[in-house]
């Protein structure tokens, strides 16, 4: 006996829910984890702007994020840092203003590198290894 | 269910037009409000209005939903890090996308009733080889407009590009089913046309 279309709306919104928690979850497991490290490294960072340029190192660093590495660096070089959240299932921070640098001011963004190389991930997704070097700058899109 | 009198006299044009509320809306709120990645509502109701209401209207649905909510996202700053060549280079790509996604769905409709729990499983099957196409066609437009040209290779951004698909995925999967189950209950029943008897007689 065929389903009355009750029954197979419910089998259908119940196929469509499952479904979709099991691409939620799938899509978690690829995102990048950073554990702390068991013994400090050494990371320094750099952060240019016109008119000013910071700098900042650490021997014996557990904030082994870019994310984390650049708040260490606001809390010792008392620098403020604010930055956008982006929510669940994909969560992220988008830096928003560094030392009073906001993105868009003059058409100029901040966007950083690991050893040279352009991010291609969110601050808080791109896990640092001992002796990389970060470098921020608050510069117009060149296109690289 | 029988239906008011009043959903009826919708237009193909009203419903045009609450689609496009509903995908800008969508998109809106979950891009600019909960900041959320990758969940949308531009897809479904491109694929909507193509299986609804056929695909001259979801062209006019997919570029009114992504010219409004486009002009709204950027003049609230987002994207400005690309640089306007890039912004205009990935908008070609995300609004073709959508045209193909819209395209997936007329196609899909053209040749089923819409009215049924099955129609509505199929479209939502539908949706995702539709969802993919887009992601795979605008993962290569950012390639080849932001993510290229800093140095990064394609598979490097399509290997990037596997969670934020599952998540667009998921998306489509839960939208695309729960706009048409409202669509087709908005939309006029089909008429019942009884078939001629044949009759008897000389020709």
């Amino acid at each position: 006996m065929p389903l009355p279309e009750r029954a197979k709306a419910a089998v259908l919104a119940v196929v469509v829910i499952l479904s979709a928690i099991g691409l939620i979850l799938a899509a978690q497991a690829f995102r990048p984890q950073a554990s702390a490290p068991s013994q400090g490294i050494r990371l320094s960072m750099t952060i240019q702007s016109p008119g000013w340029t910071l700098t900042y190192e650490n021997n014996d660093t557990r904030n082994n994020t870019a994310f984390l590495f650049l708040l260490e660096a606001a809390s010792v070089l008392h620098f403020r840092v604010e930055w956008t959240n982006w929510s669940p299932p994909f969560s992220a921070v988008f830096v928003d203003a560094i030392n009073g640098a906001r993105n868009g001011d003059g058409g100029r963004w901040w966007q950083f590198w690991v050893d040279g190389v352009y991010a291609d991930t969110a601050a808080d997704l791109t896990v640092l290894h001992g002796g990389d070097s970060v470098l921020w700058r608050f510069a117009t899109p060149e296109g690289g | 269910m029988a239906r008011t009198p009043a959903f009826r006299k919708l237009t193909k044009l009203d419903f045009a037009f609450l689609l496009i509320l509903l995908g800008v809306g969508g998109r809106l709120l979950f891009r600019s409000v909960f900041h959320t990645a990758n969940i949308e509502t531009v897809l479904a109701v491109s694929m909507i209005a193509g299986a609804f209401l056929g695909w001259r209207y979801t062209m006019l649905v997919t570029v009114a939903t992504m010219a409004i909510s486009d002009a709204a996202i950027y003049a609230l700053g987002a994207g400005g890090e690309f640089g306007l060549a890039a912004i205009l280079g990935i908008t070609a790509f995300t609004w073709s996308g959508m045209l193909f996604a819209g395209f997936i769905g007329a196609a899909a409709g053209r040749r089923r009733v819409l009215f049924t729990t099955g129609s509505i499983a199929v479209l939502a099957t539908i949706s995702i080889p539709a969802t993919l196409l887009y992601d795979i066609w605008t993962a290569f437009g950012f390639w080849m407009f932001v993510a290229g040209p800093h140095g990064l290779s394609l598979a490097s951004v399509y290997s990037l590009q596997i969670p934020f698909t599952l998540i667009h995925l998921a998306s489509s999967i839960v939208f695309v089913p729960l706009f048409g189950t409202i669509f087709a209950w908005l939309a006029p029943a089909p008429e019942y046309i009884p078939t001629p008897e044949p009759t008897e007689g000389a020709p």
